[in-house]
């Protein structure tokens, strides 16, 4: 028989249970009676707990009534963090490095009365229906080629290609001249290379390519297949590492900066590590060519570090207010773009002979350049699913299938997913 | 006003009392249990039933896991399970995967158990031994392996002192595929052991006098003793493993990533993508469905295939 005394502890449990659960909800008033904003960020080794602190620190200093609080996903990650604590009814008040998309802007604050949010960083190509969601603090840079210096003067190379074309004839020079042309690795790598040599091209020829691929007015065979084709090409020739899909992340990193390979297609936060590497070789860096034709190659570029205010915060106006703080900021805005080499025109620091010649590249290219890579964001994109079957099938170029079971493939998947 | 109906007060207390007394009698006695099994009924619905009903709801909408508003679509999320050819790639795989790993993990680990069920120290050590990978997480196994089956990894270098050329592990669809298998079946098989060993320790010691008083050679009477005696542990042995493969997912996370060229994903493996990578909690629902559904009838399948050898056994 359950006693009266049980069924009494029974319910204090509950209630402490309830208690608990209350005070940990985001966005609360402190018991001080400040108002706590709760950010969901990304921790990396770069971005650690302790940054984040020192990040908002100031801000927390020049508003005594905001309390900051860090939130960090932990293995889970912020993408994956996100749609549970909000299915939860926990969902924090900010949110970094979650892009907007179709699907999560429903539940986002419309940032498009604040002009720091529709004058940053790449906000005209994230907003959605005419509508800004997000606010970023730089770009990250997708279509680079990386290359040793000393490769190319082996190679008797003097200049970087400025066409896919002069890019085919330099790779041919450098295996002639005993180097590996091209390194790259398994996993996500194997896609952005074949992006890094097509996309330029391809968004160049076809500016609303994303749009018309995913209405189905485009294929992708018809639009990538040359890239495709060349990228095959450059397999059989053996100008890519011969063991890529063994290589993991870092070390393909590791073997670049070794001298081991002559050309890396790698995103401009390689710069980052490569300023870190003592005795790195020289290296510098060049735009994704176009083919012979396309005057305006596009450039590959993502958000660096985008913040969303969640619709569900209670404390919106101090939310966009540490927004404004962490996008406008100089010393915020600088800090964060130099932990993590990321870029934005007008905000420089200190950096060394690569990192000069990426804050040119990023000054001569105009907005109007900028595109999506893989799944795209904004409303330039593609079905769910498209960055990994891209890498399925590059992958499978790398394990030897024919170019055009690859791109029939790809307009299957289209098929099926659209 | 209501209506009133009299009737004789000894009549209706004959005709109830007497089996109410009875049933509320067993309803007391009754009581006690259920009250104690009660938390543990509500922890099952809540952790098991629940949630795969939730799981059946959801693989009928377009749930994204943002946003509240779902809508439902009918069974459009489980003909696209059908049809992309990455799902249906990693059904097939899955399939492979749980057969050849059922078969491996079941023909090794009865093997070391019979080699290995004898007293002595040594066969102490070498169970402890074997059954040693499998309590280690299997991630740890997946990167261990990984770092091991890499191109520049100990084992190549092993090979290549005794001139064999750098093997691709991992990076051929083929082999990346069978060492998937084996190295689930490496960190399985000691779990089929212990299970083997246990049902051999079970068969008494007089059937091997009498066998071997009448001349058997241990082979007979391994075949004609102790394999239709632990008939039992081999089904629940089958059942248990292909059920765990059939759900394999961080041994190929940590290997493999479902990679080259998405050889070896699997069907767990295309859930969680699908669910919270491709923001599909929908998708990813319908896949776990049909899942559920595969493993229910592959393994009842397995266990009525089963229970028709022991009934011949025994008869």
């Amino acid at each position: 028989m359950i006693k009266k005394r049980t069924l009494g502890t029974v319910t204090a449990a509950a209630a402490s249970v309830l208690a608990l659960a209350a005070c940990s909800s985001p966005g609360a008033d402190g018991g001080d009676g400040k108002t706590e904003l709760s950010v969901l960020v990304n921790v990396t080794p770069n971005l650690t707990e302790e940054w984040w602190n020192e990040l908002v620190a100031p801000f927390e200093e020049a508003n005594p009534d905001v309390d900051v609080k860090i939130q960090n996903p932990g293995a889970e990650g912020v993408a994956a963090a996100v749609p549970r604590l909000l299915a939860a009814g926990d969902a924090p008040d900010i949110v970094q490095s979650l892009p907007p998309s179709l699907e999560l802007a429903p539940e986002l604050v419309d940032l498009s009365e604040y002009e720091w949010a529709t004058d940053g960083p790449l906000a005209d190509q994230y907003s959605i229906d005419g509508t800004t969601y997000m606010a970023g603090i730089g770009v990250q840079l997708q279509s680079l080629w990386f290359y040793n210096v000393q490769a190319f003067a082996d190679a008797g190379i003097t200049e970087p290609p400025t066409t896919v074309e002069e890019l085919d004839a330099d790779l041919a020079d450098l295996k002639a001249a005993g180097w590996t042309p091209i390194q790259t690795g398994g996993d996500w790598m194997s896609s952005h290379a074949l992006q890094t040599l097509g996309l330029p091209s391809i968004i160049g020829e076809h500016p609303d390519w994303f749009t018309e691929m995913g209405d189905g007015e485009l294929t992708f065979s018809k639009t990538y297949g040359d890239t495709v084709e060349r990228y095959s090409d450059w397999i059989a020739k053996e100008y890519l590492n011969g063991d890529a899909l063994g290589v993991k992340y870092p070390d393909a990193e590791q073997n670049f900066l070794a001298g081991n390979t002559a050309l890396y297609p790698m995103g401009s936060w390689f710069a980052g590590t490569e300023a870190k590497t003592d005795d790195a070789p020289e290296i510098g860096v060049f735009r994704g060519p176009a083919v012979e034709g396309v005057d305006n190659p596009a450039m590959g570029a993502n958000i660096a570090s985008p913040y969303v205010i969640m619709k569900s915060s209670e404390h919106q106006d101090a939310a966009a207010k540490l927004l404004e703080y962490l996008v406008t900021d100089e010393d915020a805005v600088v800090n964060q773009l130099q932990v993590d080499g990321n870029f934005r025109d007008g905000y420089e620091y200190e950096v060394n002979e690569l990192g000069k010649q990426l804050f040119d590249i990023v000054a001569a290219t105009p907005a109007s350049d900028y595109t999506p890579t893989g799944q795209g964001y904004g409303e330039r994109v593609l079905p769910v699913g498209y960055s990994d079957e891209l890498n399925v099938q590059t992958q499978a170029l790398l394990t030897g299938v024919d170019p055009a079971e690859v791109l029939t493939a790809m307009d299957a998947w289209f098929d099926s997913a659209r | 006003m209501a209506d009133t109906v009299t009737t004789a007060p000894g009549a209706a207390l004959r005709a109830s009392s007497a089996p109410r007394s009875k049933s509320s009698l067993a309803w007391r006695a009754r009581l006690p249990g259920l009250i104690m099994g009660a938390p543990a009924v509500l922890v099952f619905l809540a952790m098991f039933i629940v949630p795969m009903i939730l799981a059946f709801v959801l693989s009928f909408t377009d749930w994204n896991g943002y946003s509240l508003n779902l809508n439902f679509i009918g069974f459009e999320n489980y003909l696209h399970a059908f049809t992309n050819p990455r799902t249906v790639d990693a059904a097939i795989f899955t399939v492979v995967l749980a057969f050849f790993g059922t078969i491996f993990c079941n023909l090794v680990g009865l093997a070391l158990a019979v080699l290995i069920s004898g007293p002595g120290r040594s066969n102490t050590v070498m169970r402890t031994v074997f059954f040693y990978p499998y309590i280690i997480s299997a991630l740890i196994i997946g990167f261990l392996w990984s770092a091991m089956l890499a191109p520049n990894g100990v084992v190549n270098s092993l090979l290549g002192q005794v001139g064999v050329p750098v093997l691709p592990f991992l990076t051929d669809v083929t082999f990346a595929k069978a060492s998937v298998i084996l190295t689930i079946v490496w960190s399985h098989f000691g779990f089929n052991m212990v299970l083997f060993l246990a049902g051999i320790k079970s068969v008494p010691a007089e059937y091997y006098e009498a066998a071997t008083v009448d001349g058997a050679t241990p082979w007979q009477q391994f075949r004609n003793v102790t394999f239709p005696l632990i008939a039992p542990v081999l089904t629940v042995n089958l059942v248990l493993t292909l059920v765990g493969l059939l759900k394999a997912y961080d041994v190929v996370l940590a290997l493999t990533d479902g990679g080259p060229a998405g050889s070896t994903q699997t069907i767990v493996y295309q859930v969680l993508k699908s669910s919270f990578a491709n923001a599909d909690l929908g998708f990813g629902a319908a896949q776990s469905v049909i899942l559920l559904i595969a493993t229910a009838v592959l393994g009842l399948t397995v266990t009525l295939a089963r229970r028709g050898a022991e009934k011949k056994v025994t008869d």
